[in-house]
């Protein structure tokens, strides 16, 4: 049998490689330094502008303050504005104003137990002897999602030596364990803010009470 | 019993269509871009992220289905793929006449799944020990890493080398797919070989390219292994010798005509991960964790120095104790066989492939287990996904978890299932000592002992299945 006819190789361009490999240089660079942290891995809301609000995240609920420091029950926004959210774990206070927050817990149901039932002290305190103090923080329907890091600043304790002695002094200072997050809101409408379930499946919490820290419509957004 | 597609005009039509494959390729490649932007920008919670939970849970789970009916259909659409083709060829689906590609041809030592399947056991430990499937970020990364080196090696090496001899995928892809119900082939042997001297199939024509796997569909291929059903010989056949058929479960298992030793350790390697090596970090990691804990810093998982080496070692282990155990079944059935028998290494590599049935039904068995309770979350991430397109940055509330069914129920299901597997590894053993030994005492003697093997391996999966989570 004769050989076979060879098919029509595709010919061979040195530009055309070269600007491939260009091309693909370019586009591994970007990869890399995306990974690095060196090329914006997201876009960037604008800047501080517009509302601002403290949420201090206790176990388990929330105390929201305005951009004066007055405590409000929820955080109202107009549709379209920025708004900036500074999340801080009341671990970053003082143990007295750690344990006033979490004296709120008592004063409704939760996870099955009747408002007051001291079983919630009890979870509380066990909580904080394990080590559970962080939140994920997010606000349903909203780029909202902030894992808070106050750990590193407990030193394997329940409760902070040497912090900030009030909201505004953390704030004023600047200190590391308050996590900020800036968005739009452009839809109208009442959004629930909690403390987002851990693991794929939906069934880790960062511990006990976790799960019940959902406060129902308290960040609002309102026509302009 | 087969049954060729190709004699449907509509589906012939189709599958000779040039742009078939590119597209098929584009839905694929426009999830895939979704899935990159919600992961790499997206909330970083694996749960509420759109592109963890549809990469792990949905194309996961579809790919595993696929290998039992379609054999190697994903890799027909897979886009990352479909990047190294694409920098090589400058067309999306015509043949070109010019190519940036260098067309170097692989490296000789490295044409086989060794590569292959250690790049798999990279995968699978980074996703044990780093948990890559609960990382957004780590998911979009893996996504670029391997789309840029389909890319490069395109640009270098001829054909789609990355999808042959790189993917960490290609080997546990190609060997499930082993056991598929469906296979492309010749038709007639003959044809191919006294009336076709161009053999386009491999090498192409003036419109067709050869088989981007390097594969010869008129000559060798017997198997899916290598088969990504691109449909380029169907439609470079001059004889119209191609045939796409339906046919039996398994068939490429006792059918294959020359096993190979790189196979054939990928494929103990595939049923080690769905068997012994999950036995064996389920026993040990706390306490190995434990001891290293002692002479490597600690840190808080998945940067957790002693966790990671921990994982690593255990599936060194695992998969050590895997190849002991089938070479050692192996050498069993060679002495039962008598003297008459092949060398052990040799039952070794023809046998391994009959156990591919045990870990394919064991990872369905799993994912059985996790479909059944996480499909809720995908209606929940679609929803959080569609409010902010497609960067994916927003909370969808809780995560919605509906158990279908009970754990008992599930259960049932999952001893169904390796029960499934086990018979189809028994046949394919059976058959295979068939083909290894004229003698049918001898071919009972030798296959004995491997039944043994399976029936051992089922049970660790069972048991697995049933213990309690870490």
């Amino acid at each position: 049998m004769p050989a076979p006819p060879d098919a029509p190789r595709p010919v061979r361009h040195p530009a055309l490689t070269a600007a491939a490999a260009l091309g693909l240089s370019v586009l591994t660079g970007l990869v890399v330094l995306a990974f690095l942290g060196k090329f914006p891995p997201a876009p960037r809301d604008a800047g501080r502008a517009g509302a601002v609000f403290y949420v201090v995240a206790y176990h388990y609920g929330y105390a929201f303050y305005d951009r004066t420091f007055a405590e409000v029950a929820a955080m109202e926004v107009k549709a379209g504005e920025p708004v900036t959210l500074y999340i801080v774990p009341s671990q970053a206070l003082p143990r007295e104003m750690v344990l006033e927050y979490a004296e709120r817990s008592l004063r409704a149901p939760i996870g099955g137990l009747a408002a007051g039932d001291p079983q919630i002290r009890k979870k509380i305190l066990e909580d904080f002897a394990l080590g559970n103090v962080e939140h994920i923080i997010g606000i349903t329907g909203l780029p909202v999602y902030v894992t808070t890091n106050v750990t590193a600043a407990l030193n394997a304790r329940p409760f902070r030596d040497g912090g900030p002695a009030t909201l505004r002094e953390a704030v004023e200072r600047g200190d590391p364990t308050i996590k900020t997050v800036t968005f739009t809101a452009k839809r109208v409408g009442a959004y629930d803010v909690l403390c987002v379930d851990s693991g794929m499946d939906g069934a880790g919490t960062c511990g006990w009470g976790h799960k019940w820290m959902v406060a129902k419509g308290a960040f609002i957004v309102r026509g302009q | 019993m087969t049954r060729d597609l190709l004699v449907l005009a509509p589906v012939r039509r189709a599958l000779r269509f040039r742009p078939f494959q590119f597209l098929a390729i584009v839905p694929a490649a426009l999830v895939v871009a979704v899935v990159v932007a919600s992961t790499w920008f997206g909330i970083d919670h694996p749960g509420f992220n759109f592109g963890t939970v549809f990469t792990w849970v949905v194309w996961w789970g579809a790919l595993l289905l696929s290998f039992v009916f379609l054999g190697r259909a994903w890799c027909l659409v897979c886009p990352i793929g479909a990047a190294g083709e694409w920098v090589q060829r400058l067309r999306l689906w015509g043949r070109s006449r010019y190519t940036a590609g260098l067309e170097l041809p692989w490296p000789r030592r490295l044409r086989n799944l060794w590569l292959a399947t250690g790049l798999f056991l990279v995968f699978v430990w980074l996703d044990n020990g780093y948990g890559m499937s609960n990382s957004p970020r780590l998911t979009a990364g893996l996504i670029a890493v391997l789309t840029l080196a389909s890319a490069w090696i395109g640009l270098v090496f001829e054909r789609r080398a990355f999808c042959r001899y790189v993917c960490p995928l290609t080997a546990f892809i190609g060997l499930n797919s082993l056991f598929s119900t469906l296979e492309l082939r010749r038709r007639e042997a003959e044809v191919c070989r006294a009336d076709c001297a161009t053999k386009d199939c491999y090498r192409g024509n003036a419109t067709t390219y050869g088989c981007p796997m390097g594969e010869f569909p008129g000559g060798a291929m017997d198997t899916n292994l290598l088969c990504i059903l691109c449909t380029e010989c169907i439609k470079g056949c001059g004889h119209d010798n191609i045939g796409l058929r339906l046919r039996a479960p398994g068939r490429d298992l006792w059918a294959m005509r020359r096993p190979r030793a790189d196979g054939a350790f990928a494929a103990v390697t595939v049923v080690g991960l769905a068997t012994l090596i999950p036995l064996v970090t389920y026993a040990w990691l706390p306490k190995v964790r434990g001891l290293l804990a002692g002479v490597l810093p600690a840190g808080i998982p998945p940067n957790d120095p002693p966790r990671l080496v921990a994982v690593g070692l255990l599936f060194a282990i695992g998969l050590g104790a895997s190849v002991a155990l089938v070479y050692g079944f192996s050498f069993l059935s060679r002495r039962a066989a008598g003297a008459r028998a092949l060398p052990a290494r040799a039952l070794f590599v023809h046998y391994a492939y009959a156990l591919i049935p045990l870990g394919l039904f064991k990872f369905l068995a799993d994912l059985l287990d996790h479909a059944l309770r996480t499909w809720g979350a995908l209606g929940d991430v679609t929803r959080a996904l569609l409010l902010d397109f497609p960067l994916n940055r927003t909370v969808a509330g809780r995560v919605t978890v509906v158990h279908l069914l009970g754990p008992v129920e599930t259960y049932l299901i999952q001893i169904l299932l390796l029960l499934g597997g086990l018979l189809f590894t028994l046949f394919a053993l059976h058959r295979i000592s068939l083909r290894l030994f004229d003698d049918r005492e001898v071919a009972l003697a030798s296959f004995l002992p491997m039944a043994g093997l399976g029936v051992v391996l089922t049970l660790v999966s069972l048991w697995m299945l049933g213990a309690p989570l870490l």
